[in-house]
């Protein structure tokens, strides 16, 4: 394990680096100096379109709309005619131009003062929703030239919903668009926290030239896989912010960010993909009402992605975060490396290598998988304890909010993956031999047999009953593991009370009810099918290759006057 | 089985008699036999009955499998009565036959007065220009108020909100003699441009608030009103006939201003009838923020064992369990809240939950029994996550005449795993 002179570096307040830069009147730095409250359509509409000043004065402003389904069923067309309508009078010298990514060339109306041209095409995209990756910040650069020379202010309004995590040099065209004097506006939805989605899925196709990301943040800053999680907390977590690349653009050319959501997008959920063991869905989280103040202060910067990692670099809690989560890595207790490779007091990206595989479900080899599970869980409880130990170390003020936030969060996951391990080597070493034993006892009714077939089992199955309640409901349920079990819930309960305490009514207390404690299950071979060889063929014109945007589970905050509320997702 | 039959003959006759209670008793007994023996004979005399006979029998045949009723309906397209060659054309159009969208659009437009609500009744999702066009023409300020809202209703189904001539022809009613037709008008119309609606909706309805109730669901639930009609609604909640009112116009109340709403719920709670402040108190407790702690747990001390219940449910769901023991006091307590407290009881996981449960599984209310039966299958899948249970082999059924064997056996298996 590598220790940390943490006290020994030259510490520096991310935060503090933020408000200077914003004093001295430079670019703001963190993408809630950038992003709008509220979560509608109608809002930004009326700000943008209608000016700063209020006033009839020459404008440029071209509204570059990404037609996603969404935004379709978000009901945008009305919203857009409603709004022109609306500053009719305030636009009367206003050239207004749309844009539709994925065009040849992005302008489908350059900038005119015939406002019902734009309306007129813009419903016409509209009737064409896409489902593609599309590359936006290429098309957002071929926009820039309709502006042309004059027409006063100018601003780009960016409409995308679904593709801010499609990269290929946000800081390019972030330049060219300040070099040109264009404010970037961006109405967009909610990213989820530190977004790992599209990195555990390196296999997915992109657009060429592209790198999907998707994060609040340019660098994922919140540990993610771990073990026994059936999926990563932080995918499944609004993060109040939009995605990096996007915030980037407003905060480099003085624009703002607009979050859009529905209603049905922020209602609450205990789980997405695990079970709730203590509701029925009429769940009223205590901390379901995110307090804004928080939720700004744990948001990520809207920095360069160079400069980003040069301030995390000399953060002091994020790098004893990354190295815990590293060793947490070779322990096998996460999937994958960070992405981060830790300098003297500044940080720089690495190639995200695949943690250590302990191989606990691939066989029904009990004995063995609750040893490998003894020795993983003592591996987790001493890492935990020595993150705790420099964490105790770094004093308040040294490092930025989010990177104590994000290192704390370590912290508890840590012990949340000691319990599932004590539990599944419980389960391994009790419960699962004993339900294949000859002569097992039948259980009395209403209990039956737990699995009900002779043949040997293949591996291992888990899921996870939620969090949302809290540690505590779980001391009532029978879990394998008795009082050494019990011994270690108590001791999470300890931690995760305290960190909700903390941080629950923001993004990283709902990305920590996002975990879970796992439920384990014997899997038995399925019967194998021989699959047909397809063999594919090339048609003259193979035509676009741009792969199709699969659907994927999230969730978005209300944003609402009490502020950011947990959502759900579907 | 001829004995059956006969009932049948016997209840169908009922159906087609002038007697509105007894048409009522036989339409609520062949609901619940859903046989398809019944479509024959209610061919033989759907023509003849009268018409709140011929409104129930519509029902009772959509009840039915098409391969069953078809024949019948494609009868009945050419039937005397508007209201039977509605529903019937309608039922056909849905399962795919277009070609009857003329004889449904004439039929709605050959509808007498009192036929038109039977009619709007069996013609929802039929998504076609001709049909709406002769729905629309129902929106005459000379009409019943109670026909212009459910044609309202259908239009804003099939035209997916508002189309400008449906709010053309609405515009007309708003000088209608007749308030309840004029409030219906202004109600669908407030929610468009300007606010000289939503205005005038909310003068009227401070000088009469009952208008309220049968226009609410008019109000476009996605759009913001002015803040003079929100608190004319709020005014009108204020003033319930029944405890359904609050549950059906809290959402709205809701959306629109979160602050009023919880406002208004809270002078609900001290309301004199007490069916109306146990709805008061569980629309608040839907609500974020509806209702504080501390003041839910005073309420658990209330006189009231209805709304210590739906404190200490509240309390739950906020992940506090200080209203556990209220609960288990009040499940052990006779009276009418007996089958709510075994519900609101099943809602904690807790051991300590079982065996008041067990005791519920023979008390005199059926209703208790099932609120106790559903709640302990939850408890033991919830608790004992591990085990596998099928319930069905537990040899207990909450209707059942006999149930000691069955609960004797829950008390055995309980007593097995402490």
């Amino acid at each position: 394990m590598r220790l940390l002179a943490v006290h020994h570096l030259a510490l520096r307040s991310v935060l503090g680096v933020a408000m200077t830069a914003w004093l001295s009147g430079q670019e703001p730095t963190t993408a809630a100096a950038v992003t709008e409250p509220g979560r509608t359509l109608t809002r930004p509409l009326d700000i943008v379109l209608s000016g700063p000043s209020g006033a009839a004065i020459e404008r440029t402003v071209l509204v570059v709309v990404d037609p996603a389904a969404s935004l379709v069923t978000g009901g945008f067309g009305d919203a857009f005619a409603s709004a022109l309508q609306r500053h009719q009078k305030t636009m009367a010298k206003t050239r207004l131009g749309l844009g539709v990514i994925g065009q040849k060339g992005c302008v489908v109306v350059a900038p005119t003062l015939a406002h019902n041209e734009v309306l007129t095409a813009l419903r016409a995209c509209l009737g064409k929703p896409a489902g593609e990756f599309q590359n936006v910040y290429a098309d957002v650069r071929a926009a820039v030239g309709a502006f042309g020379p004059g027409g006063g202010d100018r601003e780009l309004l960016l409409v995308t919903l679904e593709n801010g995590d499609v990269e290929d040099d946000v800081e390019q065209t972030a330049t060219l668009l300040r070099k040109n004097k264009i404010k970037a506006s961006v109405i967009t939805s909610e990213a989820t926290l530190a977004d790992s989605y599209w990195t555990a899925r390196p296999y997915q196709q992109k657009p060429r030239g592209t790198t999907l990301t998707g994060a609040d943040t340019a660098v994922i800053d919140v540990p993610w896989g771990w073990l026994f999680q059936f999926s990563s907390a932080n995918e499944m977590t609004p993060a109040g912010f939009a995605m990096w690349g996007l915030s980037r653009l407003a905060a480099a050319t003085d624009g703002r960010v607009y979050l859009h959501a529905t209603a049905s997008q922020t209602t609450h959920q205990c789980a997405l993909f695990a079970r709730c063991l203590f509701c029925t869905g009429d769940h009223l989280p205590p901390d379901d009402d995110w307090t804004p103040a928080l939720v700004d202060r744990l948001g990520p910067l809207a920095t360069a992605r160079a400069e980003t990692y040069q301030a995390l670099g000399s953060d002091p809690f994020f790098r004893v975060m990354v190295e815990t989560w590293r060793d947490a890595a070779e322990a096998g207790l996460v999937r994958s490396e960070p992405a981060v490779k830790l300098t003297g007091t500044s940080a720089a990206a690495d190639r995200a290598r695949d943690g250590r595989d302990l191989d606990l479900t691939d066989s029904a080899s009990f004995e063995r998988h609750a040893k490998r599970a003894d020795e993983a869980a003592l591996k987790a409880q001493r890492l935990g304890e020595h993150l705790q130990e420099q964490l105790d170390r770094i004093g308040a003020d040294q490092g930025s909010p989010r990177e104590e936030a994000a290192a704390r969060y370590t912290r508890v996951l840590l012990q949340l993956t000691r319990v599932n391990l004590v539990t599944f080597a419980a389960w391994c070493r009790e419960v699962a031999p004993a339900q294949f034993e000859q002569n097992a006892p039948v259980p009395l009714p209403p209990e039956v047999p737990s699995v009900d077939r002779e043949d040997r089992p293949g591996g291992i199955g888990y899921s996870n009953f939620c969090l949302c309640h809290g540690v505590r409901p779980f001391f009532a349920i029978d879990l394998p593991g008795g009082a050494a079990l019990r011994a270690e819930l108590e001791g999470l309960d300890s931690l995760y009370t305290a960190y909700q305490a903390r941080y629950g009514k923001s993004q990283f207390g709902q990305a920590l009810r996002r975990n879970g404690i796992a439920q384990f299950w014997v899997t038995f071979p399925g019967a194998v099918s021989k699959v047909p060889r397809v063999r594919p063929k090339t048609d003259s014109d193979p035509g676009p290759v741009t792969p199709k945007r699969p659907p994927r589970e999230g969730g978005a905050s209300t944003g609402g006057p009490a502020g950011p509320t947990t959502g759900g997702g579907k | 089985m001829v004995s059956a039959q006969t009932d049948l003959q016997v209840l169908v006759d009922q159906l087609a008699g002038d007697d509105a209670g007894l048409r009522a008793q036989a339409y609520n007994e062949l609901i619940r036999r859903r046989v398809p023996e019944l479509v024959p004979l209610l061919a033989k005399k759907i023509t003849a009955m009268p018409l709140g006979g011929q409104q129930l029998a519509i029902y009772l045949l959509q009840q039915q499998p098409l391969e069953v009723t078809r024949t019948l309906y494609e009868k009945l397209v050419d039937a005397e009565r508007p209201l039977l060659r509605a529903a019937a054309a309608a039922v056909l159009i849905r399962n795919g036959d277009k070609s009857k969208v003329p004889l449904l659009a004439k039929a709605i437009a050959a509808a007498s007065e009192a036929e038109r609500s039977g009619v709007l009744n069996a013609t929802w999702s039929v998504d076609d220009a001709r049909v709406q066009d002769a729905i629309r023409a129902y929106l005459r300020a000379d009409a019943n108020a109670g026909i212009i809202v459910s044609a309202l209703q259908h239009l804003r189904q099939a035209e997916k909100g508002h189309s400008a001539v449906t709010d053309q022809a609405t515009q007309a009613l708003t000088a209608a003699s007749d308030l309840a037709v004029r409030a219906a008008a202004l109600a669908w119309l407030a929610g468009g441009e300007g606010n000289a609606h939503a205005t005038a909706l909310a003068a009227l309805l401070r000088a009469e608030p009952d208008r309220f109730w049968p226009i609410q669901n008019l109000l476009d639930r996605d759009k913001k009103f002015s803040l003079v009609l929100v608190e004319a609604i709020a005014e009108a909640v204020s003033k319930p006939r029944s405890k359904h009112e609050i549950a059906q116009a809290a959402p709205l109340l809701l959306a629109q201003s979160p602050e009023l709403a919880q406002t208004t719920l809270r002078k609900l709670l001290t309301h004199q009838d007490k069916d109306i402040r146990a709805s008061a108190l569980e629309a608040l407790a839907t609500m974020r923020g509806g209702l504080e702690g501390n003041a839910l747990r005073q309420l658990l001390q209330d006189p009231d064992p209805q709304q210590q219940l739906v404190a200490a449910a509240t309390l739950r769901r906020m992940d506090d369990a200080s209203g556990l023991p209220v609960v288990l006091a009040l499940v052990r307590t006779a009276g009418p809240h007996k089958a709510q407290a075994a519900r609101v009881l099943a809602g904690f996981r807790h051991r300590d939950v079982v065996l008041p449960l067990l005791d519920c599984l023979d008390d005199a209310n059926v209703q208790v029994r099932q609120n106790a039966w559903q709640g302990l299958q939850t408890q033991l899948r919830d608790l004992f996550p591990y085990r596998r249970y099928d319930f069905t082999k537990s040899g207990y059924e909450p209707n059942a005449a006999s149930r000691a064997d069955g609960i004797a056996a829950l008390r055995s298996y309980w007593a097995s795993i402490q």
